[in-house]
């Protein structure tokens, strides 16, 4: 908005109007080199996902495993159902939990919880749903 | 009536003009704010529509600010147009940071992609409040220009004085009640609530009253610096401000138990964190209600 009661010159008059216009400029300009950064090293083709593993805490009893699963494919997914599957002497033990929503390059921390210890367990994702 | 007009720096200037575009995209982004299919969009928005979104809104931005300045029938260059379009899209994107952090949907963990594409999709109803903002509302060099508020700013008696506060704290209720009505009922409220601890709901509640304080009192839409000047009962503007604050809370609250989202033997937590994230958006719709005095 213009100030009021002085004739307005095209260009910045004072220094603190030459600042905001320079940190605004610098902001818009990080804006969008962030997204012509994003654009070139967009990763391509459907979902893939990166599964890491934290440590296992015991909890009355129960075997809590945090994974972390990050997003590395191309492509936002929603619904993505993991699950960790643990073969006890012949028992399979089956836990799962869904993340509602996962963007590119998006990282998302969820929970396992085993009945026995799961260093041994297989952590997957079985399903996701495409928006 | 005829008030002094003080010369301020012109980094003060600068600094309410900044306050100005920031009480504008507040004043207009907030309801875009709650809307949960622009986050989402934002998640899933390739690069392409981004910059697309950005460019729309700066040339939508340069028509306003145009429109601004031609309806105050002041002779404005077009590198002046510019510059305020520019200055206008940064404060949007600025505007909207904030309150994605606030109701905590601007996290590291959803990653740059998700992070610049929620900016910019909320980015552009915030900057278009700023552009609505200056032609809608324009700016009031040293709050002086509209004397709308000037007379009846000025107290007179008890009488006066008790109507005036009754008045304002009707309008606050009135404009907390329109808002708070459309986003009561929706999810968002649950889904922002949830995921906030007790610091986030401490940050929505000193945000809710610094921006309530400076749409009404710092941005210049009316003649803020006259409201100012006058002091005593809801005239004081840290009083007013908090006053109008839990007006808008209990606004919010009662919307909330209307639409059964929240019921007298929920948890006191829960009531907490659903009233204060509702209580944000409400507590702007009240500062809107108090501008139209």
């Amino acid at each position: 908005m213009t100030k009021a009661g002085k004739k307005i010159s095209a260009a910045p008059e004072s220094t603190a109007e030459w600042l905001s216009l320079g940190v605004s400029l610098m902001i818009l300009l990080a804006f969008v080199g962030a997204i012509i950064w994003l654009w070139i090293y967009q990763p391509t083709g459907p979902a893939q996902f990166n599964i890491q593993r934290g440590v296992v805490r015991n909890e009355t009893g129960l075997f809590h495993l945090p994974v972390t699963i990050t997003n590395t494919g191309g492509l936002a997914v929603g619904e993505v159902r993991v699950e960790g599957k643990l073969n006890n002497h012949g028992q399979e033990e089956i836990t799962a939990t869904t993340i509602n929503f996962l963007p590119v390059r998006a990282h998302e921390e969820v929970v396992l919880v085993f009945r026995n210890e799961p260093s041994g367990a297989v952590v997957q994702v079985v399903s996701y749903h495409q928006p | 009536m005829t008030l002094k007009t003080k010369q301020h720096s012109p980094f003060r200037t600068e600094l309410r003009h900044l306050i100005h575009e920031l009480g504008g995209a507040f004043l207009f982004g907030m309801p875009f704010l709650y809307t949960m299919e622009i986050w989402w969009r934002g998640n899933t928005a390739g690069p392409p529509r981004m910059l697309a979104a950005l460019a729309l809104t700066f040339i939508a931005l340069v028509v306003l600010e145009r429109a601004a300045t031609t309806r105050s029938g002041k002779s404005v260059p077009w590198g002046r147009v510019l510059i305020e379009a520019t200055e206008a899209l940064a404060t949007g994107l600025i505007a909207a940071a904030v309150g994605l952090f606030l109701i905590g949907y601007l996290e590291i963990d959803a990653g740059l992609h998700a992070t610049i594409g929620r900016l910019c999709m909320e980015g552009l109803p915030f900057s278009l409040g700023v552009g609505l903002a200056d032609f809608l509302l324009g700016e009031k060099e040293d709050g002086h220009d509209k004397g709308g508020d000037d007379q009846s700013a000025k107290p007179t008696g008890k009488s006066d004085m008790r109507e005036r506060v009754l008045v304002r704290a009707g309008a606050t209720a009135l404009g907390a009640t329109v808002i708070a009505l459309t986003l009561a009922p929706t999810d968002e409220i649950p889904l922002i609530a949830h995921r906030l601890g007790y610091p986030h709901v401490l940050g929505i509640v000193a945000g809710s009253l610094v921006i309530s304080y400076i749409i009404v009192f710092a941005s210049n839409f009316v003649a803020t610096e006259a409201r100012k000047e006058h002091l005593g009962g809801f005239n004081a503007p840290l009083v007013e401000t908090t006053i109008s604050y839990m007006i808008s809370l209990v606004m919010a609250g009662g919307m909330l138990w209307l639409y059964q989202q929240i019921s007298l033997t929920d948890s006191p937590d829960l009531w907490a964190s659903y009233v204060v994230v509702l209580g944000l958006p409400a507590s702007v719709g009240g500062a809107a209600g108090r501008l139209a005095l």
